[in-house]
């Protein structure tokens, strides 16, 4: 795979009402890396990932991408340029199986047009009958191969973020943005999730990755940022900021109520 | 997966929907090739409505709005201008896919209530229009003396010729919709039917797509508005009215959502059913909606629908309490 | 001029009597429901029919043309809303449903009582006003007075009452009204026979100004829907301002165009509400993609 891009993020700065949710946050995110984003609940994670992935258009700041301004852009276009990101419900396509879950996610690796779809053109075909083994290939790589043909709205919770992750895969993404992916899951799945992880790593794909799960977090990133209120407190290696003290205040001086990261 | 292959009661179906279409002109009786061309016509537009509706979720009451374009579109064209009835009918068609385009943009912005009552305003706006109209459209009283498509010495006044047509417009729909719901870009509408959001990350472009649906049932709606005017050589309002909304949705929903052969199958019923209950004419419009409001509430989907509902009960739910299923779940 | 104005206004009050049943309706249980417009079909053209063919005295042909107006309201919640709603259906089987249930209202009048129309003798016979050289029909006054007073009525009912603020509770979210002790179901069945009461007041009080017949609910229910979007869809002031400026604005068009007109008029407008300012006038921000 191709190099991946960097992602920069330059005093972004997003308010809700008269909360502020993300607060000067500058960071930058290296190629080929896993860098992981904990804080406390209410820290601005999600409104993080939300503002990369176009669902959210920062106040002020820059996320740059490369070469490219993601601010002014929608979550397809975002998708289009190479990042692709899981939600943190976990939520199936509702009515498609879990094979054509996959192949959505395939969607723009697909070329042929209108025409070549109506009037069944051999290049169709192939693209079509490639689609499915690409996709038989991911599931397998999940461990999603036996359900292929279920409704993926039934699979157990575990196996759903193992899809939605696939799905994000699918894309072939240049970075992944992983909205508490492990929330949920037990210890084996766990494990398993940071195997993939870093088989995508290997890949050259660049993650970021925000969960609660810290052992999980510090097991698996080359660097890691934590934030608070908004703000960035602490980033480095992993060993660096779990002796940081403004870390240990933050996480010891309280759990948040309520509002969700 | 959806498809005529994918599920047998559906191939069966469509085996003896064949069978029908084939034995209705061989039975030599005029009456059912009458109904069955009506079928054929009304199934394609309501194969479109399932595209737009069944497959991408979009809910437009708006279909009979394309088919006055079309209508009247191909009777003033020919009537009035003296155009060759094929031309006209591809003028209107690109007509209705140019409105389409126009207004769908900020119309399919709208989601849930706002859409269907849109849509619905359209088509009844365009109902009330076309009666309102009387320079241009004749109002009530329509337009007649609509001449009927040729090519070379075949006339498709004749209702032999009409009814092969009707059916090969109603196959090359029923075509289309089955290799395009077959598809990525199927695939791309049911997604955005049940997660746009998470279709927008995946790189569909939303909006596109659902114009894309828009537009092509607009264009088949137009198409079947232009033959129909065409066949009877005559156009007026109540081609567009009410009962005829009521209906396409009533063919849809006996048919069953998101079902291939279903269209063709609840056209088939709603246009012929009523013609067997004879010496009720007064009371028919009345059984109709009887029927339509039983059927909604008793068997939503249709005879070959999918049974389980595209809105998933978590969805609806608030945050709070999905927490709490999910946490129950892990 | 005058008269034009006041023929607007009061039919205006009508549309705003069915635009509060739209707004209340929609806030209280989130169904949009389109036979709000038969139940001014069905008070006008039963008391007609209580006055006229079984002869009972005026005013008490007049509550039961409310009475049944209101029962219709109750077996649309009772028969089609609340089965679907347990169903869970999607939003527009609902909305399909409540046509569908206009449309037998409609066609059933049409069977049972024939297409004519039909009026009915004013409430105050002999009242008339003279105003800038004009002779207004008394009953638009009645009309108008008596949506004041309704209009008054209701609000107070909602700001005051435990029961207004049930249902208040009920729009805001039907499930934290659920674990305050509110049955939502409950507060729906009472929405929808308020509505349908409403509704079926406003028919028998226009008809002796104008006409009742079988096919006027349409009419009626898209002029109200109309208003109620004009006004801010869920806006209970809005639906009243929705409703006398959608009057006005129909008197005007059917004067100087045409009455064909007026519906093209309305659904014009209301495309254009909806695609550019769904949240009408008044009223706040709703769901747009």
């Amino acid at each position: 795979m191709s190099a991946a891009a960097e992602l920069e993020l330059n005093g972004v700065t997003k308010r809700y009402g008269g909360v502020i949710a993300v607060s000067g946050v500058s960071i930058a995110l290296s190629a080929d890396a896993v860098t992981g984003l904990i804080g406390p609940n209410g820290a601005g994670k999600s409104t993080l990932i939300n503002l990369i992935s176009g669902f959210r258009r920062p106040d002020s700041g820059g996320i740059m991408f490369g070469d490219r301004d993601l601010t002014r852009l929608d979550p397809s276009a975002i998708a289009r340029l190479g990042i692709s990101r899981t939600f943190q419900q976990a939520a199936p396509l509702v009515g498609l199986s879990v094979i054509e879950n996959v192949m959505v996610g395939l969607h723009t690796r697909y070329h042929a047009g209108l025409g070549s779809i109506l009037l069944r053109l051999p290049s169709m075909r192939q693209e079509a009958r490639a689609s499915e083994q690409i996709a038989g290939g991911l599931l397998e790589e999940f461990g999603l191969g036996d359900e292929a043909d279920t409704e993926a709205s039934g699979l157990p919770f575990g196996k759903l973020r193992f899809l939605e992750l696939a799905r994000a895969t699918a894309m072939q993404p240049q970075m992944l943005l992983l909205d508490e992916p492990a929330a949920g899951l037990n210890r084996v799945e766990t494990d398993q999730l940071a195997a993939l992880i870093r088989k995508l790593r290997e890949r050259g794909v660049t993650i970021l990755l925000v969960d609660h799960d810290v052992p999980f977090v510090f097991g698996l990133c080359d660097r890691v940022v934590v934030m608070n209120f908004g703000s960035v407190i602490a980033a480095g290696k992993p060993d660096d900021v779990y002796g940081d003290p403004a870390v240990r205040e933050a996480y010891l001086g309280g759990e948040e109520q309520g509002a969700a990261a | 997966m959806i498809g005529l292959s994918g599920r047998r009661v559906e191939v069966v179906a469509f085996v003896l929907v064949v069978i029908a279409v084939i034995g209705a002109p061989l039975s030599g009786s005029r009456l059912f090739v009458y109904y069955f061309t009506l079928t054929a016509l009304y199934a394609s537009v309501v194969i479109a409505l399932n595209l737009l509706l069944g497959l991408a979720g979009q809910v437009s009451f708006a279909q009979t709005t394309f088919m006055a374009i079309g209508g009247y579109g191909s009777a003033l064209m020919t009537v009035r201008l003296g155009w060759n009835p094929w031309l006209a009918m591809m003028l209107a068609m690109l007509l209705a896919a140019l409105a389409a385009l126009v207004i769908g943009r900020p119309l399919l912005r709208l989601r849930g209530h706002y859409l269907s009552m849109a849509t619905f305003a359209l088509a009844l706006g365009t109902y009330s229009f076309v009666t309102a109209a009387m320079e241009l459209t004749n109002g009530g009283i329509g337009i007649s003396g609509i001449p009927p498509l040729e090519i070379g010495d075949i006339s498709f006044a004749e209702p032999g010729m009409f009814y092969i047509l009707a059916w090969i417009l109603c196959g090359l729909t029923l075509a289309g919709y089955a290799l395009l719901a077959d598809s990525h870009i199927g695939r791309a509408w049911r997604a955005l039917a049940t997660g746009q959001d998470i279709a927008a990350t995946l790189g569909i472009d939303v909006p596109g797509y659902k114009l894309l649906a828009f537009i092509l049932a607009a264009v088949i709606a137009s198409i079947v508005g232009s033959f129909y005017v065409e066949f009877t050589s005559f156009v007026g309002p109540d081609l567009y009215d009410i009962n005829i909304i009521l209906s396409l949705f009533f063919m849809l929903f006996v048919g069953g959502r998101g079902s291939t052969i279903g269209p063709v199958v609840g056209a088939g019923v709603v246009v012929i059913v009523p013609q067997l209950m004879s010496g009720l004419e007064r009371y028919q419009n009345l059984i109709f909606f009887v029927i339509l409001l039983l059927l909604l509430l008793i068997r939503p989907a249709g005879l070959f629908g999918r049974v389980r509902e595209s809105v998933p009960l978590s969805a609806i739910l608030p945050g709070w309490l999905r927490a709490s299923r999910r946490a129950g779940a892990a | 001029m005058t008269l034009i104005i006041a023929i607007g206004v009061a039919t205006g009050c009508v549309y705003s009597l069915v635009a509060v049943g739209y707004s209340l309706i929609y806030r209280t249980t989130g169904v949009v429901n389109f036979a709000q417009g038969s139940y001014v079909m069905a008070g006008g053209f039963s008391t007609y029919w209580f006055y006229e063919i079984a002869g009972l005295p005026y005013p008490v042909a007049i509550l039961c043309g409310v009475g049944v107006a209101t029962m219709l309201g109750l077996a649309l919640w009772t028969v089609v809303v609340l089965p679907l709603w347990r169903q869970r259906s999607p939003s527009y089987v609902v909305l399909l449903e409540t046509i569908v249930f206009g449309a037998i209202v409609g066609t059933s009048a049409l069977l049972l009582l024939g297409p004519l129309p039909q009026t009915l003798p004013p409430w105050l016979p002999g009242f008339a006003l003279e105003f800038g050289g004009n002779r207004i029909d008394g009953q638009y006054v009645v009309v108008v007075v008596a949506t004041v007073l309704l209009m008054l009525a209701f609000s107070a009912v909602l700001r005051f009452t435990s029961l207004g603020r049930s249902m208040r509770a009920c729009a805001a979210s039907r499930d934290v009204a659920q674990l305050l002790g509110i049955s939502p179901e409950r507060i729906g069945a009472i929405a929808f026979t308020a509505t349908a009461a409403l509704g079926g007041l406003g028919g028998a009080m226009i008809t002796p100004a104008q006409f009742t017949s079988a096919d006027i609910g349409l009419s009626f229910g898209v002029f109200g829907f109309v208003a109620a979007v004009l006004g801010g869809f869920g806006s209970l002031p809005g639906a009243l301002v929705g409703g006398l400026l959608l009057g006005v604005i129909n008197a005007f068009v059917g004067r100087y165009i045409s009455s064909s007109y007026q519906t093209v008029l309305a659904f014009g407008l209301l495309l254009v509400l909806l695609t550019l300012r769904p949240q009408g006038l008044v009223g706040k921000d709703w769901e747009e993609a």
